[in-house]
């Protein structure tokens, strides 16, 4: 923006000035407020319970990495973040798979189906989960997938499509009429142009729905629950474990639990934000 | 379509105009049925029929998943009305709502804003905004249990700047429970929404933010007269978002306060959870999963036309 | 970014997705397609004569002893053991958070895929397990298998259901009484208080040293605590009256309901107790700086209270004058673990059999006993006194009587509600008559 030399009249600049110098005071504040709590998190992974209540703050004494190797064996944290982020990357697949197509048609081709559809899928957004619990779980056993990670998978993309078509409908009915004009004139059947044309250019909209689903499935523990056993667990399951095993509660233990979980999705995020973040760049580029 | 494509047909004839529409219309049909049906049979392969499912179990009365079923009509919906602890939930979803959705998605909005405008560092703050999103909510639980304790390490920092008067039994005191919780939700909602916001913003080409204070306009201004404008139907889906998670959320209520101090926190999401699982009348807690249903049909309705008049 | 990178981001992310889904463990969890039960009819269901065989059999078993329990380790060597005296018979035993465990064994069930054995509480939904052919009951199998009169009375009696059904084998019981620490209560200069104004003179002293009386939390745990100091002012006759039935205007309800209230304003309770959680509560009194708690057996080797064991009595909790009781009372039962069998384990019944009449074999038993001090739901345990766990709190010697456990007699259905009265209850300010009006109104609401 103001990176580029412009001629700003001076007032503007200083009222600019004083907008990005709130920016950054607020955004400083805020960010503290989350990364206070996260410090304690990771502080309290290197104390007993005593420490951890009466001194939450304070650095701790020693640098005593038992409390991960406890998590580690009693349930063992690191599988059930691997089979998680597998869950994830193979259920966020799908779902773009199978919606971009969807959102597509719904957003750029007129058809009266197109409300119809799109009212469909927007009801689904509504159903609480307890509700389906049982028939999914018939459905599971059924098909032989009971203990599987495969079922969710498969399972996952059906509760994140509703939201995913929302948004993608959204960025895709914003692009210019004009694309498919061009398209055509260049050649390229109708999935060629769906995919190297308006793919990149709704990235935004892409990595909306990716953070998004995301976060419902690293976060869903019912499902999972039900449908995976003890060798097969996700990282919910292991975590609630690390804490009802026991009604004394081991804070240092749960807390080194966490940060075990975090750290494949941490990663993942970085490394994933930066490729994200400029091919978004590059696709906001008009040709 | 302009004169010239018309005339390029698919078969050697010559199509009159109208016949040429409808055949494309056909095209499109047929079109259209292709790149949806993955998505939609996949969909209703798996909430269709359970969604009936829930719609049928509401009539029933229900108390155990291997016990037989009782039908009842619309006795559950009957009782739904009577029911003095339907005016303390709504009471309090409502609460948690207002505060929930004001709280959230102004300051995410704006933190959003700013962090489109790519200052140095915008990446690293982007980082900690969206990491709260990452713990799991039992790790949330775990902390907050640590902030609200009454000697925890909000009431030790308000002691220490000399504010003890201002100290607490957070999640003890009826007054302060429930907008304790709601901190919680805010707290992660403005970084999560915030980075959402970043990602619609940043799309936006550079010229408009230019052309515009070239014209005289400072930050403030743009943010609230042109990246607002443009954002609205975003904003109203990330108002949507919140509403309906607030609407049906109950993980809070079930890992800090049962429901309680006495009544304090008991929302309509948590009453259905509590009549599913701890009280055992699963006809009931489905009839009141029909009537969350319907409540959010109406919000997203609502809130669409809201956002698209303001627009216009 | 071009697209081919795009598409190779995308390959790599397929096949990772598939790699790392694939490294799940295959289905082998899903046990050998047993003999579908029918639902079970109300006579019990005799066992399948199945002549012994040496055909590989194996055992599934859901349990929440996982390796944080202290009878997580107890219970592997006796799978282990058990296995290597039976080569044919192989266990499977899967760890599940014990809240969880009745939710997937009853969605199991519904697909006939349950496991074969759950060791679980008698509390919550297990209760209808029995009449709704989850699980079978084991009256023959006592008889048959030659446990008939091994169980102590109340274990068999807790375990019975009105029409005279065995849900399941007792296997663990518990204890919930007062924790005393006496290093607390030597510094304050006074000893275990057995009535209310000893109670109340003691929270006196104590407060002037500095430390806090009694500890609990205002949760799903601290309810017990509330119902249990409630039943010290009454009999079982009247708890079953007020709290079992809602009429709580009985004059020992009322005053039970008083005498609470009074406790709470002379600051018997630790400051802030309305806000304290269950693990809060462990970690405060842990520190050495409260006199008493109310914890039960599952605390009672815990690695957490470690530094305050030494110290710990046992005891009830105090009696207020007046009171019906004879000893202060606490809390114990034998529904806090049994050994049910499904109809998929009853396919299998001559290696259930085998497994059942292994573990409870007195020797073997006594392992449980002696490493986790479990409380014993057998008559006759040989302990080995040389192989108790030294970290944990010697068993209850002190003169107390036992009260009713409300999850035998409080309908389920009232249960949420009265955990968020007992919460408004540790509020201060909460007056005895709004606490009986809400009471009143929680059980009203059920009819």
């Amino acid at each position: 923006m103001l990176n580029r030399v412009l001629r700003v009249p001076k007032k503007i600049k200083k009222g600019s000035d004083l907008f990005v110098m709130g920016g950054y005071f607020f955004s400083i504040l805020y960010a503290a407020l989350i990364i206070i709590p996260l410090y304690f998190v990771i502080v309290s992974a290197f104390k007993n319970n005593t420490q951890i209540i009466s001194t939450p703050l304070a650095l701790p004494a020693a640098l005593s990495f038992q409390k991960f190797f406890q998590a580690q064996e009693n349930v063992n944290v690191l599988r059930a973040g691997l089979i998680t982020i597998g869950i994830t990357i193979g259920a966020e697949f799908l779902t773009l798979v199978l919606a971009f197509p969807a959102a597509y048609a719904v957003a750029r081709i007129p058809t009266r189906l197109g409300t119809l559809v799109e009212t469909i899928f927007s009801i689904g957004f509504l159903i609480p989960g307890l509700a389906i619990l049982m028939p999914i779980y018939m459905m599971t056993a059924k098909a032989g997938l009971l203990y599987h990670p495969i079922a969710l998978v498969i399972l996952y993309p059906a509760f994140s499509l509703p939201l995913t078509m929302i948004i993608l409908t959204g960025f895709l009915r914003k692009l210019p009429r004009e694309l498919e004009e061009s398209a055509v004139m260049d050649g390229g059947n109708l999935l060629q142009i769906i995919f190297y044309i308006f793919f990149p250019l709704s990235m935004p909209g892409i990595i909306t729905i990716l953070v998004l689903n995301f976060i419902n499935i690293w976060n869903e523990y019912l499902f999972a629950l039900i449908l995976m056993d003890s060798n097969n667990r996700t990282i919910q399951l292991a975590l609630a474990l690390l804490r009802a095993n026991q009604r004394a509660v081991d804070y240092g233990l749960i807390a080194a639990g966490v940060l075990i979980s975090m750290l494949p999705v941490f990663i993942i995020f970085i490394f994933f934000q930066d490729k994200i973040m400029s091919g978004m760049l590059a696709g906001a580029v008009k040709e | 379509m302009t004169p010239s494509k018309k005339t390029i047909a698919v078969e050697k004839k010559i199509l009159s105009n109208a016949e040429y529409s409808r055949r494309n219309a056909q095209r499109r049909r047929v079109s259209f049925i292709f790149l949806v049906a993955p998505a939609l049979g996949w969909f209703l392969a798996f909430m269709l029929w359970p969604l009936l499912n829930m719609f049928y179990i509401s009539t029933t009365s229900w108390n155990a998943l291997n016990m037989p079923k009782k039908f009842i009509f619309l006795d559950n919906f009957v009782r739904i009305f009577h029911d003095p602890k339907m005016a303390i939930a709504l009471h309090n979803t409502g609460t948690y709502l207002l505060v929930g959705i004001l709280g959230v998605v102004p300051f995410a909005f704006m933190l959003g804003f700013f962090l489109s405008l790519r200052k140095p560092g915008y990446r690293i703050l982007r980082t900690i905004f969206f990491s709260p999103s990452m713990l799991s909510v039992a790790a949330l639980a775990m902390v907050f249990l640590g902030l609200y304790r009454p000697n925890g390490m909000l009431n030790t920092f308000l002691t220490s700047i000399g504010l003890s008067a201002l100290t607490r039994v957070w999640l003890g005191n009826q007054a302060t429970v429930l907008g304790a919780l709601i901190a919680i939700d805010i707290w992660g909602g403005i970084g999560f929404y915030s980075v959402l916001f970043f990602a619609a913003l940043v799309n936006l080409p550079d010229e408009l933010y230019e052309a515009a204070m070239l014209d005289g306009a400072g930050y403030w201004t743009i943010m609230w007269k042109i990246a607002f404008p443009l954002m609205l139907d975003f904003i109203g889906l990330v108002v949507i978002l919140q509403f309906l998670s607030i609407l049906s959320g109950a993980a809070y209520m079930i890992l800090l306060t049962g429901g309680g101090p006495g009544t304090a926190t008991f929302t309509l999401g948590y009453y259905l959870y509590d009549q599913a699982f701890l009280s055992h009348r699963l006809g009931y807690s489905q009839a009141l999963g029909v009537m969350l249903f319907f409540i959010g049909i109406v919000a997203i309705v609502l809130i669409r036309r809201i956002t698209s008049r303001w627009s216009s | 970014m071009n697209k081919r990178k795009i598409s190779m981001i995308i390959a790599l992310l397929v096949a990772t997705s598939m790699v790392i889904s694939a490294c799940g463990a295959p289905a082998t969890a899903v046990p050998a397609t047993a003999v579908p039960a029918t639902a079970a009819p109300p006579t019990a269901v005799p066992p399948t004569a199945v002549p012994p065989t040496a055909e590989p059999v194996t055992l599934t078993i859901w349990h929440n002893w996982g390796p944080d329990d202290a009878k997580g380790a107890p219970l592997k060597t006796i799978f282990a053991d058990f296995m290597a005296a039976n080569p044919d018979i192989t266990i499977k035993d899967e760890v599940y958070v014990d809240s969880d465990i009745p939710l997937k064994v009853e969605t199991a069930s519904t697909a006939k895929v349950e496991p074969d054995l759950v060791f679980v509480q008698r509390v919550g939904s297990p209760l209808s397990w029995t009449d709704s052919g989850v699980t079978l009951p084991v009256n023959d199998y006592l008889t048959e298998w030659g446990l008939a009169g091994k169980f102590t009375d109340q274990a068999m009696s807790d375990y019975t259901q009105a029409d005279g059904k065995v849900q399941a084998f007792p296997l663990e019981g518990y204890r919930w009484p007062i924790w005393y620490n006496t290093k607390v209560l030597e510094a304050a200069g006074v000893a275990i208080p057995t009535t209310t104004d000893e109670l109340l003179a003691a929270a006196k002293a104590i407060r002037a040293t500095g430390n806090q009386p009694l500890i609990a939390s205002n949760d799903g745990m601290g309810v017990y605590l509330f119902s249990l100091i409630l039943e010290s002012a009454m009999s079982d006759e009247e708890a079953i009256q007020c709290m079992g039935k809602g009429d709580w205007t009985v004059p020992n309800c009322i005053k039970a309901v008083e005498l609470f209230v009074q406790l709470r304003d002379a600051g018997v309770f630790v400051d802030g107790v309305e806000g304290i959680d269950y693990g809060g509560a462990n970690t405060q009194y842990a520190t050495g700086t409260v006199a008493m708690s109310h914890f039960g057996t599952w605390e009672d080797c815990a690695a957490e209270v470690a530094s305050v064991v030494p110290y710990v009595q046992l005891g009830g909790f105090p009696l207020p004058e007046g009171s019906p009781r004879h000893a202060p009372v606490y809390y114990t039962g034998f529904s806090a673990k049994g050994i049910w069998i499904t109809p998929n384990g009853a396919a299998k019944s001559e290696a259930v059999k085998k497994f059942v009449q292994y573990i409870f074999e007195p020797a073997i038993y006594a392992r449980l006993v002696e490493q986790a001090a479990m409380v014993a739901s057998l008559k006759e345990v040989p302990l080995d006194p040389s192989k108790m766990n030294p970290n944990c709190v010697p068993p209850l010697s002190a003169n107390a009587e036992v009260a009713m456990q409300p999850d035998l007699f409080l309908p389920p259905e009232v249960n949420s509600d009265f955990t968020r009265v007992s919460t408004e209850a540790f509020t201060p300010g909460t007056t005895a008559e709004k606490i009986l009006a809400d009471l009143t109104a929680a059980y009203a609401a059920i009819k």
